[in-house]
């Protein structure tokens, strides 16, 4: 994870600002431009592992960006951020070329979450067997969960969403990345959901309240100490 | 778009149809004419050719039996009661043998080539004498080689034919002119929907006013049927245009509350001598605000787009059971948590067109409602039946009850029932609900008793 480099091109201040900060803070060097020719011209001189690019630019807009980055045969993840939501400008987006596409705005777990998902996607890491966090150990063959050696019984989706947590150990994990990942949903009901399920989820694994924590306005974060 | 009077005229589609019927109307008569003409013209000539060689071959036949004397006897005779014919016989080395001049014949010059030039002009021929009249003349060479010639006086052609000529141009004149005001005035009566769909595009364009028709007219052709189409364009137009601007207003006003609330819970955190502890809390309720705000305006533009009808349906061949299923399956946990037991009464399968996400969006939403509005230990029961014109899936709870003064305010936005304010939620559920399946050309429906439970019908045509 060490010497990952992002490219970040997006033109509004604050916005790029927010996301190059994130992505130091999780140990990225990042680079960033605020417009697409900048943005193109250093994507071709310099090897990245994934872009962030917006598709409104100034210059080369973000779709165009990333046709003219698949045509020279550059081999780069790339995620595409846009204010846009309707199904078909997230299929405009895929189709010139891009790998994933996030619609504004966005929690920045979210964003991480799916950088870290391309990154792994292209580099291919070899898919463990188990999962550890803290007393948690987690066999994904037999599909067993003990807590210091206790067998704890999950339900599917309690086992689903122990294993997504513990694939991302101290990371903020929303609800809405929860929702889609858990239930396949990408709307809100209004009942949380995922409330209800977090909370059956702690009273098995985790009673005291140590590991899985509840962040305000964010989401969910499982704690490996 | 101003033009000259010229080219206005130009352009006037009922004078080009009526140019064009004077046209073909002066074109047909010119040609009627002048057949009628020319085979009148022909008759008048035959009369006299058949006439003047009936006599040329009785003489011929006289001369040929009783030679000259002969001849000279029946001329002089006929000579007695009438003289009409001018008989010329010639003798083959050209002195004339027997001549009968009538009075209208005295004007009568032969030939500059004298009496052996009419030998090379063997038949019948005309020769003007004044405006009325006309000599003809016929010759025949006998078999002796004697030249036989009878002539009579006969009305001019020109005298016969001018009066008709005179009365065919006037009537084909008439009749051009005739046909140019008909084909005009049919013209510009049948243009006339196109000329008012054209001032009432003008004035929509000039005045921004979307609500002026074009005047329809009760008969049924294609040009009425255009007026039909246009007015239902229009009609359309501004129910879209009007759809969006309330909308528009609506989600501006809708989303000013949570912003006020917003806005309200940093401005306190900023306040000085706040607790830092304090500030942390709010910022986590911005947060959670914001994506309020976030959901509640994606949910009001899909309400809006489906009142509007744009919104977009993938419309797909799925399995209504199938979204029952997976809707019951989400709220599981939470149906377990509140003690709400739900049970399904399906058939083995319901094949029904349909968008799968938005679909089970709804009834993810009627759902949630059941279980959040029924007591611990109730029940919730989701039934998908067949109608006849149909499908209906119906979610029926032991709930709360909706009162019924009540039962009509809950489809519209942002009403929040008395019962239903200390519950978490939008406000919006019900208007999605309904817009959607609206937008499937289905319609929802409630029936419901209070304290005694709920009763949502959603029916989805074929």
């Amino acid at each position: 994870m060490e010497d990952m480099r992002i490219l970040v091109v997006e033109d509004d201040d604050k916005i790029a600002s927010f996301i190059v900060k994130g992505l130091k803070q999780n140990s990225y060097a990042v680079d960033q431009r605020a417009d697409g020719e900048a943005g193109l011209a250093l994507a071709q001189s310099v090897a990245y592992d994934a872009a962030v690019v917006d598709v409104m630019l100034p210059k080369l807009d973000g779709l165009a960006l990333v046709q003219r980055i698949r045509a020279n045969k550059v081999h780069l993840p790339v995620l595409i951020l846009s204010a846009k939501a309707s199904v078909d400008d997230r299929v405009r987006g895929l189709q010139a070329g891009a790998d994933d596409y996030l619609t504004k705005p966005f929690a920045f777990s979210e964003l991480l979450a799916r950088i870290q998902a391309l990154i792994r996607r292209a580099t291919q890491t070899a898919e463990p067997s188990r999962l550890a966090a803290g007393q948690l150990t987690m066999d994904l063959l037999t599909r067993e969960v003990r807590r210091g050696g206790a067998l704890i019984e999950l339900q599917p989706r309690e086992f689903a969403l122990l294993e997504y947590l513990m694939r991302s150990p101290n990371r903020a994990v929303t609800k809405t990345m929860i929702l889609e990942h858990i239930f396949d949903y990408s709307f809100d009901p209004q009942t949380n959901v995922v409330d209800v399920l977090v909370h059956r989820l702690r009273n098995k694994v985790d009673p005291d309240k140590t590991m899985i924590h509840t962040m305000r306005g964010v989401g969910y974060v499982l704690r490996a100490n | 778009m101003f033009l000259g009077p010229i080219e206005q005229i130009r352009r006037n589609i009922g004078v080009r149809l009526g140019l064009w019927s004077a046209f073909i109307f002066a074109l047909s008569c010119v040609a009627l004419l002048a057949l009628a003409y020319y085979v009148l013209a022909a008759a008048l000539g035959n009369k006299d050719r058949e006439v003047l060689q009936a006599r040329l071959r009785e003489y011929a036949v006289i001369y040929h039996n009783d030679g000259v004397r002969g001849l000279r006897t029946v001329v002089r005779q006929e000579e007695g009661s009438q003289k009409t014919f001018f008989i010329r016989l010639v003798s083959p080395w050209n002195e004339a043998v027997l001549v009968s001049v009538p009075d209208e014949w005295v004007t009568f010059h032969d030939l500059p080539s004298g009496l052996a030039g009419y030998r090379q002009k063997i038949g019948v021929w005309r020769i003007p004498k004044n405006e009325e009249k006309d000599f003809v003349l016929a010759s025949a060479l006998l078999p002796d080689n004697a030249l036989l010639q009878v002539g009579r006086s006969s009305s001019s052609r020109e005298a016969v034919l001018e009066p008709v000529r005179r009365s065919f141009i006037l009537v084909g004149g008439i009749t051009t002119l005739l046909a140019f005001f008909a084909g005009f005035l049919y013209a510009h009566r049948t243009m006339q929907p196109v000329r008012q769909i054209v001032a009432t595009a003008r004035e929509i364009l000039r005045t921004g006013k979307l609500d002026a028709r074009v005047p329809t007219r009760p008969s049924r052709d294609e040009l009425d049927e255009l007026v039909r189409l246009f007015n239902t364009l229009l009609e359309r137009n501004e129910a879209l245009i009007r759809a969006m601007r309330e909308s528009l207003d609506n989600v501006a006003h809708d989303l000013r509350t949570p912003l006020t609330r917003l806005r309200g819970t940093a401005e306190l955190a900023l306040q000085p001598g706040a607790e830092p502890g304090a500030a942390r809390e709010a910022l986590a309720d911005c947060v959670e605000e914001s994506d309020r705000v976030l959901s509640m305006l994606n949910t009001l533009m899909d309400i809006s787009a489906a009142e509007a009808g744009t919104m977009k349906l993938r419309t797909e061949p799925a399995d209504l059971c199938q979204l029952v299923r997976e809707v019951v399956d989400l709220y599981e946990y939470v149906a377990e948590e509140k003690r709400v037991a739900v049970s399904v009464d399906l058939p083995p399968a319901c094949p029904w067109s349909v968008d799968r996400i938005r679909l089970r969006q709804v009834f993810a939403n009627l759902l949630d409602n059941a279980i959040k509005y029924t007591p611990a230990d109730g029940r919730v029961t989701i039934s998908v039946r067949a109608i006849p014109v149909g499908a209906t899936v119906v979610f029926r709870d032991t709930g709360i009850g909706i009162a019924a003064e009540e039962q009509k305010k809950i489809w519209t936005r942002l009403y929040r029932g008395d019962k239903s304010r200390s519950q978490h939620g939008l406000g919006l559920g019900l208007s999605l609900v309904k817009a959607v399946v609206e937008a499937h050309h289905g319609h929802v429906a409630v029936a419901s008793e209070e304290n005694h439970g709920s009763e949502f019908t959603v029916t989805l045509p074929q």
